[in-house]
Parts: structure tokens; sequence; C-alpha cells
């Protein structure tokens, strides 16, 4: 893997990387089991799925745990739940990375954006949380639950989800098959598209109504993209 | 124009997301992100378009090497198709051979490369016959991308080479019937029409004088005792162009014949084959789709195939045709118009057929159809059937002079 990669890669993760360790910090109890859930299934993606991986790092810990609850001690078995379920919208990234094309990847990403974010709700206003209590609170958030967010933690997310789908656009015109995605006019057409978005979210701000302003602009960009390719016939 | 493959993809993708992230999450960072690949695309595609728009229709070139045509059906078929983009830049561009009915692509059906400044890319596949008649002609489409691969455009080419496909080869390898010139040794095998040039020997006659020494036969003046002057005469050998062919509504499958193109191609160049004299080049042409295409049939080194696509000036032409596309009408009419065609057109009637699978009405229809359209061709036109084709044939050939 080249630098430039690694780079893109830690950016585009970077969302998930973070509501990761916020909830692996947030954690009391069962705080290893729920840390080496989660490291292990990133490891077993890492190490490219090796079997002897798999089976050191996730089948032995899993069984012993389902061991541990038959006799009566079912502490073990949740964190490693709770580490898997925290670790899983960076899993679903780095498997989309390694095996995706170009579309596979965005959809994945977006999807998993969608996941941290509920599972950075979950985690809500509360300092410290147990595993059992993470693995539950998952349920109403997928009912519909909003949940609350702290804002400095909305505002970290939504930067760092800003910075991470710049790095999806290149990641995405490289896989397109772009030698060098910020060749000719390229960054200019991003600094535009950057320009259109700010004050796509300036105007829902000032005027309130964000859906409506995010909804008239994808109408208008698709409408104009169909009516552009049109004209512009061979 | 358009958005190529997978750019098309990545915008839907991220319609989809933005869409369901309005209704079920509405976060800005999950709809701002979308939206945001949804804008730099459009942007993107705005920006590569008018370079794309510059490359001209007539740039791409391709040619097509096709081994064996005739094929027997059930056997592959090898295509070479070397494609050239005229431009002065290099684009990435992917090709894809499209064929009609009757032949299956196997592999190597596309292929992806760069193209433009000298570059080529070469397309080697393979396919099966699988229907007999005519397959093809086929036609070559490329995609050019622009250097972020976001936009692309779409250009055609013909691939103007039919396939033939018969159901049995082997019934072809007919040996010609007319003597053997050693130097030619197969019809359709030499290229050059060596028109007026005397080669043959006809015979000596008697002359007044005043030809040159080297045509006087010494040896008849001998035997008249040096009384009488012989020359000898020489056949002149023409150019013999004939073309055999294969017109409108004959894609047809009848019982126990079978594909009736497939069984009239076959008939066509099995008289082809026996009853050309070494020297004569015969020719097909196919009637597809308001188009009429010539092609070499040549026959050396104990194989048969078909050259490239190219017109004879001129020749005998004998079009066998049920004559149902009135836009074959109007191009025999220019063919016949034109000089260099001495044109007998074979009207196939399957009034016998119709009369007995179908309605002994229809077949009454059938022939003043014919009738109609053999008066807006004009010229001369030959009423047969299935049975009596090959002797119509042969008579063709006979009576407009090639040398059988």
């Amino acid at each position: 893997m080249k630098t430039e990669d690694i780079l893109l890669l830690a950016l585009l993760s970077s969302p998930h990387v973070f509501v990761l360790l916020q909830l692996l910090f947030s954690v009391r109890e069962s705080a290893p089991f729920t840390v080496f859930g989660a490291a292990s299934v990133l490891a077993v993606v890492l190490l490219r799925y090796s079997l002897e991986a798999f089976a050191v790092l996730v089948a032995v810990p899993s069984s012993s745990a389902f061991i541990l609850l038959s006799l009566g001690y079912p502490e073990p078995l949740i964190g490693l739940a709770a580490g898997y379920l925290s670790s899983l919208p960076l899993l679903i990234l780095l498997m989309a990375y390694e095996r995706s094309g170009a579309p596979g990847l965005t959809v994945t990403h977006l999807s998993s954006l969608s996941l941290s974010l509920l599972l950075l709700r979950v985690l809500g206003g509360e300092r410290f949380l147990r595993p059992h209590q993470l693995l539950l609170n998952v349920v109403p958030r997928i009912l519909g639950e909003p949940g609350t967010l702290p804002e400095n933690l909305n505002q970290l997310f939504t930067a760092l989800a800003a910075l991470s789908a710049a790095s999806l656009a290149l990641t995405v015109l490289n896989r397109l098959g772009a030698s060098n995605p910020l060749s000719g006019r390229a960054p200019l057409v991003f600094v535009l598209s950057s320009f259109v978005l700010l004050t796509v979210a300036v105007a829902s701000w000032s005027v309130g109504l964000g859906g409506a302003a995010a909804s008239l602009a994808a109408l208008l960009l698709t409408s104009s993209l169909v009516a552009y390719l049109r004209l512009s016939r061979d | 124009m358009k958005l190529t493959r997978q750019a098309a993809r990545v915008y839907q993708g991220s319609a989809i997301i933005f869409a369901v992230s309005l209704i079920l999450f509405p976060h800005p960072a999950l709809i701002l992100a979308p939206l945001f690949l949804m804008t730099l695309l459009t942007l993107l595609a705005v920006v590569a378009s008018p370079e794309l728009r510059k490359i001209p229709e007539k740039a791409l070139r391709a040619s097509v090497d096709v081994s064996p045509n005739p094929v027997p059906i059930g056997e592959e078929v090898r295509f070479e198709v070397c494609v050239e983009l005229r431009t002065p830049r290099r684009w990435r561009a992917e090709v894809e051979a499209v064929f009609g009915e009757g032949l299956r692509v196997l592999d190597g059906g596309s292929a992806e490369g760069f193209l433009g400044e000298g570059e080529r890319l070469t397309l080697s596949l393979r396919a099966l016959g699988v229907k007999p008649g005519i397959a093809g002609p086929g036609k070559l489409k490329l995609v050019v991308k622009d250097a972020l691969g976001v936009l692309a455009r779409e250009l055609e080419a013909p691939l103007p080479i039919p396939v033939i496909i018969l159901e049995n080869l082997g019934r072809l390898s007919v040996p010609p019937a007319a003597p053997t010139v050693k130097a030619y040794p197969s019809p359709g095998h030499v290229r050059n029409s060596f028109t007026g040039s005397e080669e043959e020997y006809r015979g000596s006659v008697k002359n007044g004088g005043g030809q040159p020494t080297r045509r006087l036969d010494w040896r008849r003046i001998a035997r008249a005792d040096g009384w009488e002057l012989y020359v000898r005469e020489y056949e002149k050998r023409r150019s013999a162009d004939v073309v055999f062919g294969v017109g409108s509504g004959l894609n047809l499958l009848l019982p126990k014949i079978g594909y009736l193109d497939a069984h009239l191609i076959q008939l066509l160049i099995k008289t082809a084959l026996t009853h050309l004299r070494e020297g004569s080049r015969p020719w097909l042409m196919f009637y597809r789709e308001g188009k009429l295409l010539f092609m070499r049939l040549l026959f050396g080194r104990g194989e048969l195939r078909l050259g490239e696509a190219e017109t004879p000036r001129g020749g005998l032409l004998l079009h066998l045709t049920r004559l149902t596309d009135p836009r074959e009408h109007v191009l025999l009419r220019d063919l016949l118009n034109s000089a260099g065609f001495r044109a007998t057109i074979l009207l196939l009637s399957l009034k016998e057929e119709i009369e007995r699978f179908l309605d002994p009405n229809l077949a009454h229809r059938e022939l003043l159809r014919l009738e109609q359209a053999a008066r807006e061709v004009g010229g001369r036109c030959r009423e047969t059937t299935l049975g009596r084709l090959e002797e119509e044939l042969k008579r063709s050939l006979v009576s407009a002079g090639v040398r059988v």
C-alpha cells in the first residue's frame, strides 16, 4: 500500500475510528472483553481472513464465552458482543475497501456512516456505559428514538465525516481509473463542489429547512446532469 | 455522452443513500456527504465533456480478420479485430464486438486499454456458429473515457464481414471441373483480371499478310507448301468477375430444407466452384438492412474463405432474391443502371412450398407480388423455384457468356 493510500484510508475511516474509540472508552465492566472483541474482528480483516487468525482471535474466545455463559457467567459474552457491535461500521468499511469497486465502496461507506452515527447516539450524553446497556440501547435507536447527542461529539463527528467524504471522493476517482485524481481541472471542481455544499448548508441553516434545501439541491443536480448529457449527445 | 457505468452506479448509490438518510437519519453529515459526491460527479462530467466531444466520428477505424469463413455449424470462428482511434491524444477505452444472431461469442468479446497517439487495441475473440445462414455484419462499440473515468463517449463502427455458417462444409469440397491452367490452379485464387492479355492458343487462320512475324504459324505454312500464309490466334483472357447475390426474404426455415439462406449460399458456392473456369473471380453479395455487401470468394491452399469487403467494378451478377424489401429494389435499380454489371435477377418463387404448407391462395398472391417487384426493379429477371434453381444457375452462367 502506498503512503497516499494509507492516508486516504485513515481519513476515510476517521469517523468510524472516532466512534469506536468513544464507545470503548465509555464502557465499564467487562471492558477487556469488549476491547478484545472489537480488536479481534478488526485483526481478522487486517490479517486477510487467515484461518489461523480467525480460530485464535474469534472462534476460541467466543466458544469460551459461550461455555462461561453456560456456567453462569454471562459478562464475557456480553462484553465480546458489545465489542463486535462497536467495531461493526469500521469492519464493514475495511471489508468494502479491500474487496469492492467504486460503487460498492460508496454505498458501504455512506451506510456505515449512518451506523456509526447510530452507535454514537447509543452512547448519548452518558459518560459511562455497561456492555449490556450498549446492546440494549441500540434497539430504541433503530426503532427511531433519536437519543441525545452532545454538541461537541456531534461537531467532531460531522467534521470527520466531511474529511471522510473528501477522501471517499478521491478513492472513488482512483477506482474509476484516474491515474491522478487531482490532475487538470479536478482540484477546481473539488473546490467548486465544496462551495456548492457550503452554500446549501448555510442556506439550510439560515432558513431552517435543511432537508428541503438539500432535496432541492439534489433534484437540481440530477436534472441538470441529465439535461446536460442529453444536450451534449454525440 | 454518458457517465461511465461505474460513475453512474456511484451516482445512483449516493442518491439512494441521500434519500434514505433524508428520511431516516436527517443528520447533516449523512445528507451532505452523498450530496457532495453527486455534485462532484456532475461538475466533473461538465468539465470533461468538451474534450470528448471533439473526437470525430470517423476517428474510429477497425480492420477485421475472420478465420475460417465460411464455417460449419458448431465450429469456432476466430476474429482478430484491430481498433485504431485517430486522435492526437491518448484515451482510455473499452471495445466490444457485437454480432447478430447466428454467432455466439465464447470469449474475448471485449477489451480495455488505451487508444490514440498511434496506439491500437486488438480484440482476439472466439465465436461459435450456432445457426446456419449469414451472421452479421456485426458492429464494434467503442467507449472512450475521460482521464478521470467519469464521462464516456460511445462510438460505433461496422464490422463489415459477415460470417457464413453452413450446415455441412464437407459438401463444398468440389474440385474445379473446367480445364486447369497450371499457374492458376483455382478459381478466385488470382486477383489480377488479365484483361486483354492473349495467352491461350485458339487456332491458326489464313491471313493476307501484314501480321508481325512472331505470329506466323510456320508449321501450318509448311503444310500448305508455302503457298498460303497462316497466323496464330489467341484467346483473350477477359475479366470474369461473377457476383453471386443473396437478397431479401430468404431468411426462412423450411421443412426438409432447413434454413433457406444457408441452403442457397451453399448451393451458390458449390455452383461457383464447379462451373467457373480458372481465372474467374467469384464474389458473394449480401443484402442486409438496406445495404449491399460484396466479398471475394477465395479458394486456395485447400481452403475456402471470404476476402475482405470490397466492391467489384463490374462483371456478371446473378442475384437470388425474393425482393421482399423495397430498399433492395432501389439498390438493385442503381446497380443495374451502373455500366459495369450485366445482371440476371433470379426471383425465387416459393409458390410450391406455400401451396404445400400454407394456403394455395397465398401462393398466387406471392407470384403477383414477385411480378410487381420485378417490374419495379426492371432489368433481366427470371423466375425460378427451389427445385429448378441449380439448373437455372448453370443456364444463367452459360447464357451470360461466362466460360464454363
